[in-house]
């Protein structure tokens, strides 16, 4: 073979060079058996390239620094540049690492493309900035070396600085002092002057854009190339720009001073409370929020925020310019006001502060005392009632010894916990609405975020707050309880302890006041405290290190086992009698990875039996099961867990392994409701609703999940491209309540309109792909046999798309066509492109077509692959499965090996009750055998079971009920019951009331109904 | 530091070493960089693994970047002999990561029966496109080839470097030797795979 004409080294090159391939014209070109071998595994090699070059299904992250996809290959030389390495990316371009040679240093680059489909830019101009920007030399601004343009690239080079942006270090580090933000701001207020002394304007100002080097100097860099309007309107608030232009630029008025200056002060706002002034998801969202009277006060979100640098924020954030500083200067001015007030010492205050603090703190207390002996009485106002929800936030420490650093919130959780009345939100709760805020999950709560936390959740209906001080060896705990409807505190509560022995005491007396304030009654109060009071009290260091490692690995943006592992261990070091958390430590064993031996996690669960009997009532059952479920003793497990939901319905956990063993035991019945209960505990969470919105639906409650698929449209708001399969599911299930109650009309109607607007929708390919099966099931369920083909022929996926064509082929008893169709499918085939979910409805449509021996061959290679290939044993249905028995069961039969299939029907039906497509068809055919056999009475019994959930499955995937019930309705009436038999049709002649008019079966009883009531007439 | 092609190479070379150095001594903003430069092309080949319903238990981005994080940390043992052997390193520390995961997740058993809208639960992006069988092929055969041969084979067609990123990465003088650097590992990689099949 000539090197011109090996096509394997093309395709190679093809690979290598991330070149698409043309499989079929390279099919043509090879003839030997080894190069076939060969490609077929050079498959598999360019799917994995594919991928890596595709876009993924990642989650599109409202982040600060929007990654882009790198472009065409970095160039290694660009004018008298020597190209490092990719630094960052943008929407404008790309940055590099560049080496100059004549400058003798490392360099920064920013390389622009020509945006051809923007008619504002004005390429020149931006060298000309650039060029003027090279005449600013200052400090704090970065130092631009040259700008130029070469082909239809602009470049421009600058010095390279290291660091981090203020951007990243708020991320990463959280807000920054007032004190230093007002000096980040003196020195930007001076670079900015600078800038501005040079006829420049910067446009772009933010924090991602101020650098800090590692030795602490701030520089002030990227600066806006370019008045682009459209390069504003390009983007979304996704990649933050927006966020921190001023609101006449947002409308669409030039750049100026002011406008700068507002940037600037944007950008302090974000230093100093780590939130933006206003904010917003998309660019019309954000200008109708900057018309909206807004007050940013500072001080609503930094209590501790001096009064001067606030009200410079205000004003410098004025959404009418002409309130603002008129230029850098003047708010530099302010801020040095701000750093440097002219009032008494800051230290003398502070302490003068301190100590009418601490006397009021303790006139407060005395009068908490005082008042709680006659006024125990819930708080006015507050909707509280039982198993409502708190969220605790934080308390602080400003005992100034971090030994306490969260002892008050273990100990408080704690005795929350014992309550049955107060239910407290676990982290993954906030964080499910914190995602749906468009949040961080895992983001520290100040009050205005816990209150909309509460808004979104629903079920919470107090927040708590508080904090712990220290006084001379006295400590003072303090709660207080908020609405989160008003943000009003409700109830301040203090108790003193007089020393750290009496902390947990404290604790506990506390706990009881939250309680009561919350309007729990003080006789159940009283009796939680008694059985408590049985109960062992751990070490209040191993209490807070226990609930921080149960907190670690509930925390949903880094469920850490490890770092869990960690902590328990040590605190079981400070307590090793700590039931609870001798259990959790079990499990944070098991969660490791690598895995350990089972038997670790068994003994360390053994051990938590040992000290049971310390337990309280729930940690008990809590204990018992989690013993059994790391034994694999699934009833045992379920016994316990089931108790203990009892006591403690809330515990996520226990619900989380419950629903595992009743599946794993196939108490799919019980499994439904637990699934409503794990959607009420965590109600903004898209997993829990979809969970439970199937559970439901596979049991004809098709109402209630009715009220989970609103739940599910709002959760996906703003993300359906990201949800995309969940979009589907919302989609299709009013063709599903539909289907349901035979209302054949409705359903058509939902259907039409879905098939007409589904291709503008985006959707990943295998959603695409199950988006088009569902309107083929459901076009089949209703007898729309040329809609279903539309669907089917629209199916990109090569061997599923004939698959499903030969079906309606089949329905329509065209059988030679069918035949042509599924005549080069193969399971070689379906399993190497994937699609092995068809290999068993491939092989019976093959008997069914008449094409028996193509039918049996295949059989066989299916049987043979296997037995041969271990690892197809993962993908392909087993020797046992129903799906393979059935199939094995018709190939019989169309074998003539009558009684063989009858066994095999029978063993088929017998394991169906999961699979009703399989059932209905197969109950079918052994009804026809059995009345061959003349046993009508037995047919009818068996049919009639197999049938009974056909209209309360939600999936019309379960069309094949349709053939069955015509017969069964035949039988009846060869048994002579005319009734039954008219009941079946009638329900077959609605929902087949919009099928095609040469629909075998629909055209069958419109035959009988007429010559019925030609009968009766 | 003299700016010459060797220079520049080893210039970017030295930075990698430098950094790994002062990330294993405790540099926090070294660690930083080092994490930036891998992250991006490590998540998105992550993404591909993993199959929709253990993203949902665990959020990819982050169990990629503590990986990477862990991996940097303790990178003692590791002979870095160029960035190719690194990026190769860091895939298989996080193959193995997401094994694990899989591993962890897989003992609930997750028999969720409505497979018929969500195909893509079961399996992985990648799974559903060529199969477990010829995955699991796939995968044996990578790591049955020599070492210069993976790493052609990870940075370029699974992490998707450029060809200078590969020279970079490989040792490789020209974005053209890279490119046939490469070819020659898919040759290899085939025939491993061949052998995996009847071996």
């Amino acid at each position: 073979m000539s090197e011109q004409d090996d096509p394997i080294a093309d395709a190679i090159k093809n690979i290598s060079d991330g070149r698409e391939i043309d499989w079929p014209a390279l099919d043509a070109r090879i003839d030997s058996e080894s190069q076939r071998a060969f490609i077929a595994e050079l498959k598999i090699v360019a799917a994995v390239a594919a991928l890596a070059r595709g876009s993924s299904n990642s989650h599109n992250t409202l982040t600060e620094t929007a990654q882009l996809e790198p472009s065409s290959t970095p160039p290694l030389v660009w004018g008298p540049l020597k190209i490092l390495e990719r630094v960052g990316a943008g929407s404008f371009g790309e940055v590099y690492r560049a080496w100059d040679s004549r400058l003798d240093r490392q360099v920064a680059l920013k390389l622009l493309r020509q945006r051809s489909s923007n008619p504002d830019s004005l390429p020149s101009s931006i060298i000309e900035e650039g060029r003027l920007l090279a005449r600013v030399r200052h400090p704090h601004v970065v130092t631009v070396h040259g700008a130029e343009r070469i082909a239809d690239t602009i470049g421009i080079w600058t010095e390279f600085i290291e660091g981090r942006s203020l951007a990243d270090i708020v991320a990463t580090d959280g807000p920054l002092e007032p004190s230093e933000v007002a000096r980040i701001g003196v020195t930007l207020c001076q670079a900015l002057s600078a800038v501005h002394d040079a006829g420049l304007l910067h446009r772009d100002i933010k924090p991602h854009n101020v650098m800090r080097e590692p030795n602490g100097r701030i520089v002030l860099m990227d600066f806006g190339t370019g008045a682009d309007r459209a390069f504003i309107h390009e983007r979304c608030a996704v990649a933050g720009t927006p966020l921190f232009l001023a609101p006449e630029v947002l409308e669409g008025s030039d750049a100026t001073i002011r406008s700068d200056v507002y940037s600037l002060g944007a950008s302090l706002y974000f230093m100093v409370t780590g939130r933006h002034p206003v904010s917003a998801c998309t660019l019309d969202e954000l200008r109708e929020a900057h018309r909206q009277p807004h007050p940013a006060t500072v001080r609503d979100l930094l209590p501790e925020c001096p009064q001067t640098l606030s009200e410079t924020l205000e004003r410098v954030l004025s959404p009418d310019p002409s309130e603002r500083y008129d230029s850098p200067a003047a708010l530099e001015v302010a801020l040095q006001a701000a750093l440097h007030p002219a009032q008494p010492d800051g230290g003398a205050r502070t302490s003068v502060r301190l100590v009418a603090g601490m006397l009021i703190g303790l006139l407060v207390a005395v009068a908490a005392v005082a008042s709680s002996s006659w006024t125990r009485s819930p708080a006015v106002g507050l909707a509280f009632e039982a198993r409502d929800w708190v969220l605790m936030m934080p308390f602080e420490n400003r005992t100034g010894d971090t030994a306490y650093e969260g002892t008050l919130d273990a100990a408080v959780q704690r005795e929350l916990t014992s309550s049955r009345f107060v239910n407290v939100v676990g982290r993954e709760r906030i964080d499910d609405a914190l995602k749906l805020m468009m949040r961080k999950p895992g983001e520290a709560l100040d009050v205005r975020t816990a209150r909309e936390v509460a808004l979104r959740d629903g079920g919470i209906r107090a927040i708590l707050n508080g904090q712990l001080e220290a006084h001379k060896g006295r400590l003072r705990l303090t709660v207080r309880v908020v609405d989160p409807s008003t943000g009003g505190e409700v109830r301040s509560i203090t108790q003193e302890a007089e020393e750290a022995r009496s902390f947990a005491n404290a604790a506990r007396q506390l706990s009881n006041r939250v309680r009561e304030t919350l309007g729990e009654s003080p006789a159940l109060i009283q009796e939680s405290n008694h059985k408590l009071e049985k109960v062992r009290t751990p070490s209040l260091e191993a209490l807070r290190l226990y609930s921080a490692s149960y907190q670690m690995a509930t925390d949903a943006t880094s469920p850490t086992w490890a770092g869990a592992h960690e902590l328990v261990q040590k605190a079981l070091e400070s307590d090793p009698d700590f039931p609870a958390a001798r259990i959790w430590h079990a499990w944070t064993t098991y969660n490791l990875a690598p895995r350990r031996p089972a038997a670790e996690s068994r003994a360390a669960a053994a051990r938590a039996l040992d000290v049971i009997d310390d337990a309280s009532d729930w940690e008990r059952h809590w204990i018992r099961g989690s013993y059994h479920y790391l034994r694999e003793e699934w009833p045992e497990a379920v016994r316990e867990y089931e108790a203990l939901r009892v006591l403690y319905p809330e515990h996520a956990w226990a619900a989380v392994n419950l629903f595992f063993c009743y599946r794993i035991l196939q108490r799919s019945a019980e499994a439904v409701p637990l699934t409503e209960a794990m959607a009420a505990l965590r109600p903004n969470d898209v997993v829990a609703t979809r969970r439970a919105i199937f559970a439901l639906g596979e049991t004809g409650q098709l109402g209630r999940a009715s009220s989970y698929v609103e739940r599910l449209q709002r959760l996906i708001r703003n993300r359906e491209q990201e949800h995309a399969a969940d979009a589907n599911l919302i989609r299709f299930f009013p063709i599903h309540q539909a289907v349901a109650r035979r209302d054949a009309t409705t359903a058509a109607r939902h259907l039409d309109q879905l098939a007409l607007n589904g291709a503008a929708w985006p959707m990943p390919a295998a959603v695409r792909q199950s988006f088009l099966r569902s309107l083929v099931h459901a076009n089949l369920s209703l007898g729309k046999l040329g809609d279903a083909k539309h669907a089917a022929a629209s199916m990109s996926t090569e061997p599923e798309r004939r698959v499903w064509l030969a079906r309606i082929a089949v329905i329509k008893g065209e059988l030679a066509e069918a035949r042509q169709l599924i005549e080069p499918v193969s399971v070689r085939g379906l399993v190497d492109t994937g699609a092995v979910g068809n290999v068993a409805h491939a092989i019976g449509l093959m008997v069914e077509s008449g094409s028996v021996g193509k039918a049996k061959r295949e059989w066989q290679a299916w049987m043979r692959l296997l037995s041969e290939d271990a690892r197809v044993g993962g993908i392909l249905p087993s020797v046992g499965s129903v799906t393979t028995i059935s199939t094995h069961a018709h190939l019989m039969l169309a074998q003539g090996h009558r009684d063989e299939a009858m066994r095999l029907f029978r063993e088929a039906l017998a394991g169906s009750a999961e699979h009703p497509a399989i059932r209905y068809r197969v109950a079918l055919r052994l009804a026809e055998l059995l009345v061959e056999d003349g046993h009508r009475k037995e047919a009818a019994k068996l049919l009639n079971e197999a049938l009974a959930d056909r209209y309360l499955r939600m999936s019309p995937a379960y069309f094949p009920f349709i053939p069955a019930q015509l017969t069964l309705a035949d039988i009846h009436r060869q048994l002579g019951d005319e009734t039954a038999a008219l009941t079946l049709e009638t329900e077959l002649s609605e929902i087949l009331a919009e099928a095609d008019v040469d629909h075998p079966i629909a055209r069958e009883i419109r035959l009988r109904r007429s010559s019925g009531l030609a009968k009766r007439q | 530091m003299s700016p010459d092609d060797a220079g520049a190479e080893c210039a970017e070379l030295d930075a990698t070493v430098y950094l790994l150095r002062q990330a294993q001594n405790g540099d926090q903003e070294a660690l930083n960089r080092l994490v930036a430069r891998y992250l991006p092309r490590l998540q998105r080949w992550a993404t591909g693994r993993l199959p929709n319903w253990a993203r949902d238990l665990c959020d990819t981005q982050d169990l990629v970047q503590e990986t990477v994080v862990r991996a940097f940390r303790k990178i003692e043992g590791f002979e870095h002999r160029g960035e190719g052997s690194l990026q190769a390193y860091l895939r298989q520390v996080l193959m193995n990561r997401i094994r694990e995961e899989l591993r962890r997740v897989g003992r609930r058993p997750v028999t969720e029966a409505f497979d018929d809208a969500y195909p893509s639960d079961e399996a992985s992006p990648l799974e559903q496109a060529i199969g477990r069988q010829g995955l699991e092929r796939y995968e044996q055969a990578l790591q049955r080839l020599k070492a210069h041969d993976r790493e052609a084979i990870v940075t370029r067609i699974e992490l998707g470097c450029s060809f200078e990123e590969v020279a970079v990465a490989l040792g490789r003088p020209t974005a053209n030797a890279a490119r046939s650097a490469v070819n020659r590992a898919l040759v290899h990689l085939i025939e491993e795979m061949r052998n995996v099949r009847t071996g």
